[in-house]
């Protein structure tokens, strides 16, 4: 282990936006009150990282003496980190100033919350996943609660705070017994010993009949899941070099220690049934946060999940892939269902994201190439959806939260065609029809998903995607199909139309030429 | 010339790209009317000079694919090989499609141009309707299933903003719970029940790929050549492959959207929702032909459905008041018989059925908008009566494509319809109930399109004068009606049995079917000959009884009515089925979701958690209660539940 000078180069993206941060903290410090400083700044200096994210796109190395790993992955997910950050900047801008609250420690937030999400991307370790995430989500809390004036903001940030602090616990619980069981928390020593560990016998009967009754077990899944999920190889005793009752109980520690960390990662993208958070913080946070949230932090939820999932387990776990598939469905199926009793925009939004959760978490429960490609890509392609989507909610939002319910859009068209044209992209985009950006995401996952012998896990995604469009139809019938007084209030912000073009531009970029 | 083909798909493009961009600035509808039509107008030359082409040419020549860039690519790294191109396939059926698509598709185009007069969404409109021919050209001649189902959606999209084309105004769904609903939510409608039939669409996509490796036509057929009848896989694919047919084309049970779609302007009916997208579903069939002729329970699927579909909805439109309802409901009974024609293996009738119906059809909703435009908005056939005198030439061509689609002997209907009944009864995969089933719908259609006609054109006039002037439509209207009516009457000779060349031209596309089918050419002349004698018959009597009825004894109707009382209000409720869907599917949906799960669930159920389920929930509850009060300790309740459920998962694997 050593330091090494091609570590910072590996690793450029991740220092550009640290020293860009510093920056930014200096620059107010020294001259404060000028926030658009620090606005130009830490926009020019999420570019600068996306720019050499996108240079580091083929080189493959390790770096920090194996803690980080970079290429093609860690700098695909930060270019999407940079792009959500500089977007999330661009649109952030007016808003704020519409709300007397242009600072810069708005800036400084999303540079380190975007830190931490590289971090997450680039990790080798268990330790960095977690150093990430809590950067990530310590920055988060905060700018959930930017607006320290408002209740509904207050709220929003306190119970983020808690319920994530909750979850963390977990989370750090899982990788101690990860640790425990395996001897390691680096992902290339765990993937080795991984095999071994998961071939071994269950539990002594025993300690399996002190747990839950066999009923409930049986009550809430499908046989096929049951069936599904005992490979026999799973089922097999153990050739490891182990005695076997030390074998055995390792390896249920290692699986209970890889479950509470998929309970970790599963609350950081709002999968069900952790997902109960996202409306609440999703509704008080300052809209551009909100975006900035149910993307990129989303974004780098699932990056942590892919390398978990791939790069530490690998592929062979029959046990997990089902857990997933299970928390996949029923995040697609409560998040869509619920969807379509809400009315208020946001929220709604915010049930749409525990769905494309679901989505996402289908192509890693897949567990094959085609699901970790297709997984990648859905992130992108919702990325440019719903900060689109946000976006053009913050245009929209007044003083007073009014203008938050659905059918204060009504009329829209013929206010502001164009806006309502961009809003109706992204939502027929987020409903999957083709060839928007959104269609091929789900249409790798599902793929993945039916290549997996998981056909009803697609069956399920496809189903309730139908459902979805319902409510996805209900804003643009809305905006188009109905009389009524949507207005912006005041100027609309040069940065966020840029942001709204950009959004749009990629979302049909992504669909008629992926 | 088949290097061109692409272009066919350009024009209509362009169109749609100059009338939506500049549209709104452009006040002159000459100019929008002529840039939409003879976008459209250029597609069909095009198309046409590819058809004489090909006549030319040897018959295994005639199949070309033209790769205009590749569209999907497989992702770095991985090792399946997805790759989809924007390619598109000339062959004898595409062709055939094209040119019905962009033929009915100008014709449509130029009589919207009086139709619209005036409307303040002129430009509007012809950029949906331009956009709604590049969609459904790429479906017609896509190569591969990826693209195919990007026209797929595509039309689906341009049929809901049309039918909400005229957003704001109020519109009756008819039947007992007659309320008036916006035409946005009858776009609505068709969305969603659309969107069902492509669940089906999707799956049967997806398991395609996993199955061949592929999505492209060439190398998806090939490969099934080779697979035995009766693979289970295949019948799975071709199911879920008809339930997207299904949606699309309105068959049992997802029939519902189609009569409501009539919300929408009069040449969409014409074009979308009776010429061409609606046929979406049979062409996906015919072109699948070899996948469905290695499931033949798939193929008894289609013909049953098709059978009951041509049925019930012929039925229904014996009642209907609404002139554009009796066409819809006539649409759905007429697609029925294609896919009839394609249950019992008779794909090239059901082609020259689809054919034939879209001259006809297209002719009998562009004359009922001309009604309607000279009655003011009045669609209630009970309100009219004795138009004839007052609207000569829309008479003369209205009458013309109800003979048509009744069947009347030598029309083009009667030769496609007649072809299709026959396969019915003699194919290795017809009945003669089935065929019983199709000939007595033969009746009422023969039946009802006289009604509509005796009803609308003849009798006394049921108007007010005073309120009412009806004139003869403009040029740009009448013309192309009186084109479609050429075409209604001398269409079908293409296809006459043993004499003309119609099923020869589409034979290579379904060889490949009927080699797996084993279907011989079926000698028997003269039987062939009495079944049309029967079918002739069969339409002259409807044609008669209808004609009796309606002009001499208008009370006989009534009687009838009020005898069969509980039939007339099941014929005139459509069979209940939009209740039956509201109370089974729609109002639980939104309800559960409302109640059950968000108040319930998310709610409720949490917080009652927390009094009612284990201690050790409780305690852990207890401990949370200390720190925060209010819901977002129910929601760490939840959490724990989950994490319950996760680790019971692992313990138990």
């Amino acid at each position: 282990m050593g330091f090494q000078i091609s570590d910072i180069a590996n690793n450029a993206p991740l220092f550009t936006l640290v020293a860009t941060g510093l920056v930014v903290i200096l620059l107010e410090s020294a001259k404060s009150g000028k926030p658009n400083v620090s606005f130009i700044v830490s926009l020019a200096g999420f570019i600068l990282s996306g720019l050499l994210a996108v240079g580091g796109l083929k080189t493959e190395d390790v770096s920090f003496g194996g803690m980080l790993m970079n290429g093609s992955y860690s700098n695909f997910f930060a270019i999407v980190f940079c792009l959500t950050g500089s977007l999330t900047i661009l649109i952030s801008k007016s808003y704020l100033e519409r709300f007397g609250q242009f600072r810069s420690e708005f800036y400084i937030l999303v540079l380190f919350a975007a830190m931490g999400m590289v971090l997450m991307a680039s990790a080798n370790d268990l330790i960095i996943i977690f150093l990430g995430i809590e950067l990530m989500s310590v920055s988060l809390y905060v700018l959930a609660g930017f607006f320290r004036t408002q209740d509904r903001s207050n709220e929003s940030a306190l119970k983020y705070f808690l319920l994530g602090a909750f979850a963390t616990g977990f989370l750090l619980y899982g990788i101690a017994l990860v640790y425990g069981s395996a001897g390691s928390t680096n992902f290339s020593v765990i993937h080795n010993q991984a095999p071994a560990l998961m071939k071994n016998q269950p539990l002594p009967d025993s300690v399996v009949q002190a747990g839950l009754p066999d009923s409930v077990v049986q009550a809430g899944l499908p046989d096929s899941v049951v069936q599904a999920g005992l490979p026999d190889s799973v089922v097999q005793a153990g050739d490891s070099g182990l005695p076997a009752g030390q074998a055995g109980l390792a390896g249920t520690i290692f699986l209970l220690g890889l479950g509470l960390v998929i309970v970790g990662l599963a609350f950081k993208v709002a999968a069900a049934p952790f997902h109960m958070w996202a409306p609440d913080v999703y509704d008080g946070a300052p809209t551009p946060a909100t975006g900035f949230m149910a993307t990129a932090a989303k974004a780098a939820a699932f990056g942590a999940f892919v390398s978990i999932a791939f790069k530490m387990i690998g592929s062979t776990s029959g046990t997990i892939s089902n857990l997933l598939a299970v928390i996949a469905a029923a995040s697609m199926i409560l998040g869509n269902v619920i969807a379509i009793s809400q009315s208020n925009i946001k929220r709604m939004l915010a049930y749409s994201s525990i769905a494309h959760a679901g989505y996402m978490l289908s192509g890693i429960a897949a567990a094959n190439v085609e699901g970790q490609a297709g997984v990648m890509y859905y992130v992108a392609a919702y990325a440019c959806m719903t900060l689109g989507a946000f976006a053009i909610v913050s245009i929209l939002e007044r003083d007073d939260a009014a203008n938050l319910s659905i059918d204060g859009y009504a009329g829209l068209s013929a206010k502001h065609p164009v806006i309502a044209a961009a809003l109706a992209l992204f939502m027929f985009s987020l409903a999957g029809i083709p060839p928007l950006a959104g269609f091929f995401g789900k249409y790798y996952v599902f793929l993945a998903a039916v290549k997996a012998d998981m056909t009803w896990l697609a069956i399920v995604g496809v189903l309730t995607s139908l459902i979805s469009a319902y409510y996805y139809l209900r804003v643009v019938v809305v905006m188009y199909f109905k009389e009524g007084e949507a207005a912006v209030e005041g100027r609309i912000g040069m940065s966020t139309v840029v942001a709204i073009a950009v959004c749009a531009y990629l979302v049909v970029q992504l669909g008629v030429y992926p | 010339m088949i290097t061109f083909a692409p272009l066919l798909v350009l024009f209509p493009l362009l169109g749609f790209l100059f009338n939506g961009v500049f549209g709104w600035k452009i006040k002159n509808e000459k100019l929008l009317g002529i840039v939409g039509s003879g976008s459209v107008g250029l597609s069909f030359i095009l198309a046409s000079v590819i058809f004489v082409q090909m006549l030319g040419v040897e018959e295994s020549a005639r199949k070309q694919s033209v790769e205009v860039f590749t569209w999907v690519s497989t992702f770095t790294g991985s090792s399946s090989s997805f790759s989809a191109s924007v390619a598109y396939q000339i062959d004898q059926l595409s062709i055939l499609m094209a040119l019905i698509v962009t033929g009915v598709g100008f014709l449509i185009h130029v009589y919207s141009i009086g139709y619209m007069r005036g409307d303040p969404g002129f430009w509007r409109f012809f950029a949906y309707l331009n956009l709604f021919i590049f969609a459904m050209l790429n479906l017609v001649l896509a190569d591969n299933f990826l693209l195919m189902f990007l026209g797929w959606e595509g039309v689906g999209l341009c049929s809901y903003l049309l039918i909400g084309f005229w957003y704001d105004r109020k519109f009756d769904i008819g039947g007992e719970e007659a309320g008036s609903t916006y035409t946005g939510h009858a776009g609505m409608k068709a969305f969603i029940v659309n969107r069902i039939g492509d669940f089906g669409f999707l799956m049967g996509m997806l398991l395609i790929f996993v199955t061949f490796g592929s999505l492209r036509y060439d190398s998806v057929f090939s490969n099934a050549t080779i697979m035995s009848v009766g693979t289970p896989v295949l019948t799975w694919i071709t199911l879920f492959l008809f339930v997207g047919a299904t949606g699309k084309s309105a068959q049992i049970p997802l029939h519902v959207w189609l009569p409501d779609a009539m919300a929408g302007p009069t040449p969409v009916s014409a074009l979308i929702h009776a010429a061409t997208m609606v046929t979406a579903g049979v062409y996906m069939v015919a072109r699948c032909s070899i996948l469905f002729a290695l499931a033949p329970t798939s193929m008894l699927v289609v013909a049953i459905i098709g059978a009951l579909t041509a049925f019930c909805a012929a039925t229904i439109g014996l009642v209907q008041n609404d002139i554009k309802k009796v066409l819809a409901y006539s649409t759905v009974s007429q697609l029925g018989y294609m896919f009839l024609a394609m249950g019992v293996a008779a794909f090239s009738a059901g082609i020259f059925h689809l054919m034939t119906h879209a001259f006809f059809k297209a002719l009998l909703f562009l004359g009922s908008g001309a009604v309607i435009h000279a009655m003011h908005e009045e669609q209630d056939i009970q309100k009219m009566g004795g138009l004839k005198k007052y609207l000569p030439i829309t008479h003369k061509t209205f009458v013309a494509g109800a003979l048509a689609l009744a069947g009347f002997p030598l029309l083009s209907g009667f030769f496609s319809k007649d072809e299709i009944l026959w396969n019915a009864f003699i194919g290795e995969h017809g009945s003669p109930l089935l065929w019983l089933i199709g000939a007595t719908a033969a009746a009422f259609t023969a039946f009802y399109s006289f009604r509509l006609v005796t009803l609308t054109f003849d009798g006394k006039e049921r108007f007010d004068h005073h309120h009412l002037h009806p004139h003869e439509a403009p040029a740009t209207m009448y013309v192309p009606l009186v084109i479609l009516a050429v075409l209604s009457v001398v269409g079908g000779l293409v296809g006459i049995p043993h004499v003309s060349q119609l099923e020869h031209w589409l034979d290579p596309v379904f060889d490949p079917a009927k080699i797996k089918l084993m279907q011989t050419e079926h000698e028997g002349f003269g039987l062939e000959l009495l079944f049309m004698v029967v079918s002739g018959t069969i339409a002259l009597a409807g044609i008669w009884a209808a004609r009796k009825v309606y002009l001499e004894r208008p009370e006989v109707a009534e009687q009838y009515a009020s005898r069969f009382k509980k039939l007339y209000r099941l014929l005139w409720n459509k069979y209940f089925v939009d209740e039956g869907y509201n109370a089974v599917a729609v109002r639980p949906i939104v309800k559960g979701s409302d109640f059950l799960l968000w108040k319930g669930f998310d709610v409720a159920v949490i917080d009652g958690a927390l009094d009612g389920s284990a201690a050790f929930v409780n305690k852990i509850a207890s401990v949370l209660r200390k720190i925060q009060t209010g819901v977002a300790q129910s929601y760490a309740t939840a959490i724990v539940g989950g994490i319950l459920f996760v680790l019971t998962w692992i313990v138990l694997r």
